[in-house]
């Protein structure tokens, strides 16, 4: 199956994190506890690529688009 | 003195425990070599013995991310570092636990007596959560105690463990390594140790070393070499190595959280109050009407709230000078005494209202957690100019004063977008222009309303504070293109829920700025002051006594009133005095601006604060009261040039003006931007930049409107 960029998401609408397209931007991530396997909830995409809203295991995380545009989600 | 490290996540409420810990008997500094905030501070033991806490930055992970984690890692994997803690006491945030013990275990294995510390237990307790700490106390084999930061709760435990890890530290310490090597790990770990001068050393420290040699400067070059190619020859991949142990870990702590905390509710709760503040605080639109208008709160409350206590520093001053002329005879040392030292202290004590209120209002809005919100929504536009979503609340606090603005930088932790940031700041039009923008202001648009709304003169202030924006936002344009770093900009940041805020924690942030700023800023601006008292008193002595002998015979011939000829004598003798030939010796440079040696000597003791402008104007022009900006204003209109002109019309006021938005005329700046990026390089920079741009506007602006 083809994993969705979590970008692709809608605002409220929920996903589970497949993978990372990026390693860097994973180990970063991981290390604020954004794993494979988490249930993650976009809450908020600012406008003209600007940052996202997640919401995760009930952690509220702001991060950029690009940086955003690394997690991938099973679909 | 016994040791004793604070560390955990970010917001995982170190820093109020700290507080609960020391009190007052806290200070800042930086670590060695950055400017990175280390809190030290002093705490009484029950049995009466005290002990050193450090409060290191919050961090994720050993594998550092940020300038901040960086610092943690290089004290924490070098047990010879004057800050290598005894005992570290572990903070963590109860309701997140699963995400809070990733650096947790990575401490233990590099062997530190550990003390995990469960913070936020009332909220725990609020939501019902039955935590279980004999499993985490058996599963990592540390004492484990609850406690909360905000009501106290627990620390007096806490305390008694600290004692207990004193006398016997070897009892905190695990005796397993919680991540387990693979073969080619331990292959590079052996590799480390194999060394015949090694220092014992554990493996996972021995890991660490390969992995970070680049970030760790306690290393020599041949140690990092060695070093670097122990990894090439082990084949070790540093980055997916990385992630492999942050995943092993996770797995294998997350089943013990979830034995710990039994009945907590994993799955996301529909909606809480924080989603439902956040539903206006972050959307597109309600979202930057609320920050401007908590912005304009903000600003309109510094203003309102510290004229009164300004005006009471003022006055105080003033009756200090008045007494002690009436004491003293009238010497050089009393001169020193009133208008260096005293001015000089004066000018340092006028910005603490502001300073105050200011960094109150923001470590409100901070402790709430509203500033996390505001540093996301304008991340996008800030990062077009090199900057970073927080730069914001830098460049809103320079409307009042740069120098909580610069300081309020600390919480960027990208050391490029904080540089610019500090850099630019200064253009926005600080409080400290505004006299001089009313002096001016009317010789280059008369009082007259423009589409029968608008008020010229008005209009033309407005145009001053855009033009400082403009500024300020170009520059950083530019210095983004000029400056290389290495480091990656991140945002990533956690957005705490709201919450009410603490007041002994806002409190001690206020006083640690106050604080900071009369001490170090004020050193600098004292001894400024002082010099330029000295420039502006003295003078060739021949010069001065005929400067003297004019002015009397002047008075004498025109019968002045003895206040109009103390006026006068102050004007001839500034004129005669080192700041008056230094005022024309830079003349010639600032002709092609239209200022000639009386401005020069405005420009000059200008330096020491913008407002000085207006003193120096009315001594210069031999006016009994400063007060009266008008009255100053009449004078300047009637000076004019050798051909007869008026010395301020409309091109040589629109000079003065633009120089003024954009020159860096602020000692107190210099001072600050110089403790904070611990360097005279930076505010030497800035100072010339930012001058030369001053000229090169007037410049313009003269010759093509003269």
């Amino acid at each position: 199956m083809v994993n969705r960029r979590l970008t692709d998401l809608q605002e409220n609408q929920w996903g589970e994190i497949a993978q990372f397209s990026d390693d860097a931007m994973a180990s970063r991530m991981m290390s604020m506890g954004i794993l494979p396997g988490s249930c993650i909830c976009m809450m908020r995409k600012a406008p003209m690529k600007g940052g996202v809203c997640l919401k995760i295991d009930n952690n509220k995380v702001a991060l950029r688009c690009c940086e955003a545009d690394s997690i991938l989600i099973k679909s | 003195m016994f040791k004793i490290g604070l560390l955990g996540n970010p917001n995982s409420g170190k820093s109020s425990l700290f507080n609960q810990l020391t009190g007052l008997r806290q200070k800042v500094g930086n670590f060695p070599g950055v400017t990175v905030d280390k809190k030290v501070g002093i705490m009484q033991l029950p049995d009466g013995e005290a002990i050193t806490i450090i409060d290191f930055p919050g961090t994720y992970s050993l594998h550092p991310n940020s300038q901040d984690e960086r610092v943690v890692l290089n004290i924490v994997a070098n047990p010879k570092d004057e800050n290598y803690p005894d005992v570290i006491i572990y903070v963590a945030d109860t309701m997140n636990l699963e995400k809070h013990l990733l650096l947790f275990t990575q401490l233990q294995d590099l062997n530190f007596p550990i003390i995990l510390a469960l913070n936020m237990s009332d909220l725990a307790e609020k939501e019902n959560l039955k935590i279980d700490t004999a499993v985490l106390q058996k599963s990592f084999q540390c004492p484990v105690v609850l406690i909360s930061s905000r009501t106290g709760n627990g620390i007096e435990t806490l305390k008694r463990h600290i004692e207990d890890s004193k006398n016997q530290p070897k009892k905190f310490q695990t005796q397993k390594s919680f991540y387990t090597l693979n073969k080619q790990e331990k292959e590079i770990a052996k590799g480390v140790q194999s060394q015949p001068q090694h220092v014992e050393q554990d493996d996972y420290q021995s890991l660490l070393w390969v992995h970070h040699y680049d970030n760790l400067p306690f290393l020599d070059d041949s140690e990092k070499i060695r070093l670097h190619d122990i990894g090439e020859d082990g084949n070790y991949h540093y980055l997916r190595g990385q992630i492999n142990e942050t995943m092993q870990r996770f797995d294998k702590f997350i089943p013990i959280v979830n034995r710990t905390i039994v009945n907590r509710k994993v799955e996301n709760q529909p909606e809480t109050i924080t989603d439902k503040i956040d539903h206006f605080v972050i959307h597109p639109i309600f979202g930057p009407i609320i920050f401007f208008t908590l912005m304009l709160l903000i600003f309109q409350a510094i203003f309102t709230w510290s004229s009164i206590p300004m005006d009471w520093i003022d006055a105080g001053f003033g009756s200090l000078v008045q007494g002690v002329k009436s004491v003293m005879p009238n010497t050089w040392f009393r001169g020193l005494l009133t208008d260096g030292l005293i001015a000089g202290l004066g000018g340092v004590l006028i910005f603490i209202p502001q300073i105050a209120i200011l960094f109150f209002l923001i470590a409100i809005l901070e402790e709430v957690g509203y500033m996390a919100r505001a540093v996301f929504m304008f991340d996008r536009i800030m990062q077009k100019f090199g900057l970073n979503g927080r730069s914001i609340v830098a460049l809103i606090s320079g409307g009042a004063c740069a120098i909580p603005a610069v300081m309020s930088t600390r919480t960027i932790s990208n050391w490029k977008e904080r540089i610019i940031t500090i850099m630019v700041t200064p253009f926005i039009s600080c409080s400290a222009r505004i006299p001089v923008y009313i002096v001016l202001i009317g010789f280059v648009v008369p009082d007259v309303s423009v589409l029968g709304i608008f008020n010229a003169q008005s209009l033309v202030f407005m145009g001053l504070y855009l033009l400082g924006i403009f500024a300020a936002l170009g520059s950083a344009f530019i210095f983004n293109k000029i400056l290389k770093t290495n480091e990656q900009s991140f945002l990533m940041i956690h957005l705490p829920n709201y919450r009410s805020p603490q007041f002994k924690n806002i409190g001690l942030i206020v006083w640690e700025k106050v604080r900071t700023f009369t001490v170090e800023a004020g050193k600098i601006i004292l001894i400024i002051s002082v010099v330029l008292w000295f420039m502006a008193s003295f003078g060739p002595s021949e010069a001065m006594q005929n400067a003297k002998d004019n002015a009397l015979t002047i008075a004498k011939e025109k019968q002045l009133t003895e206040m109009e000829s103390d006026d006068l004598l102050a004007a001839k003798s500034i004129e005669a005095s080192y700041a008056g030939h230094l005022g024309k010796f830079i003349e010639p440079a600032i002709r092609p601006l239209g200022f000639d040696w009386k401005i020069g000597i405005a420009l000059i003791t200008s330096f020491a604060a913008r407002e000085v402008f207006v003193g120096t104007m009315a001594t210069i022009y031999s006016i009994g009261s400063v007060q009266d900006e008008l009255s100053i204003r009449d004078k300047m209109a009637k000076e004019t040039r050798a051909n007869g002109k008026p010395v301020y019309d409309f091109a040589t006021a629109l000079s003065l003006l633009l120089f003024y938005v954009f020159a860096m005329q602020c000692m107190s700046t210099l001072a600050v931007v110089k403790r904070e990026t611990n360097s005279w390089k930076w505010p030497a920079i800035q100072f010339f930049f930012m001058s030369a741009l001053a000229y090169l506007s007037s410049l313009l602006a003269y010759q093509l409107l003269s």
